[in-house]
């Protein structure tokens, strides 16, 4: 079965109508502007597990949703 | 856990194989354009691939979508392939790096080395990574051949296009 996103206007709607989008979450411990820019530019949490994602509904309502996923389902 | 950020991302790939197809075929087809790969296991099946899925994911899931998907190009290229039937189906998870190159060498920690972002068509190039890896542990030096993949490129802005380690089109 294919993953399935819950948008606010359209429902559960296939992955494949959406397009995700990377948001850039440089650690605290990070506090030179260089470094938090080249890891707001590359780096990724790459979370295991549950995580707030944005994601824009290109084959549905043409928004961007905020959707809290689990990344081991 | 050593700190070390990583510009990688886990997503899933998937593949499937047909029944028994009678007759040999020899070569690996893939098409970049039309997005899939076949070839024939030595038991005779087929066996068919496509990219990535495009959510990151730690999940094995298999999907009818991705059937669906990659069978279009497939039974158009080859037409044979339209009478065998599929037998199964699965997942893995690729590394995938921000530029889809591999990514070895340092990473700041002492005594902490990586060798990761093989993505999907890794075992190409891994043979040889793994032979300069190890030249790198043991003469505690860079091989010039895997330089160019240090972790620092990011901060260095000077990211990789080598698609002959990880067979992408950009």
């Amino acid at each position: 079965m294919v993953l399935r996103l819950a948008c606010p206007h359209c429902g559960p709607r296939p992955v494949e109508e959406w397009m995700y989008g990377e948001v850039p979450d440089p650690p605290d411990y990070l506090t030179e502007a260089d470094e938090r820019d080249v890891d707001r530019g590359f780096m990724m949490s790459n979370t295991e597990g549950a995580k707030q994602e944005r994601w824009f509904h290109a084959g549905g309502c043409r928004r961007w949703q905020t959707i809290e996923r689990d990344t081991t389902l | 856990m050593a700190g070390v950020r990583l510009p990688i991302r886990t997503h899933p790939l998937q593949a499937f194989v047909t029944n028994h197809y009678t007759r040999s075929f020899r070569p690996i087809v893939a098409s970049a354009d039309m997005g899939f790969y076949v070839s024939q296991t030595p038991r005779g099946e087929m066996l068919l691939g496509s990219g990535i899925d495009s959510q990151p994911s730690y999940s094995y899931r298999s999907s009818y979508e991705f059937l669906s998907h990659c069978s279009l190009p497939a039974v158009t290229l080859l037409p044979f392939l339209r009478n065998l039937t599929i037998l199964r189906q699965w997942a893995g998870v690729c590394d995938m790096s921000v530029d889809m190159s591999p990514i070895m060498g340092y990473t700041g920690v002492d005594g902490f080395l990586v060798t990761t972002g093989w993505g999907t068509w890794g075992f190409k190039g891994i043979p040889a990574g793994g032979e300069q890896m190890a030249e790198l542990i043991a003469g505690d030096r860079t091989p010039e051949l895997i330089a160019p993949f240090s972790l620092n490129r990011f901060q260095e802005d000077r990211l990789m296009f080598d698609p002959g380690s990880t067979a992408t089109t950009h």
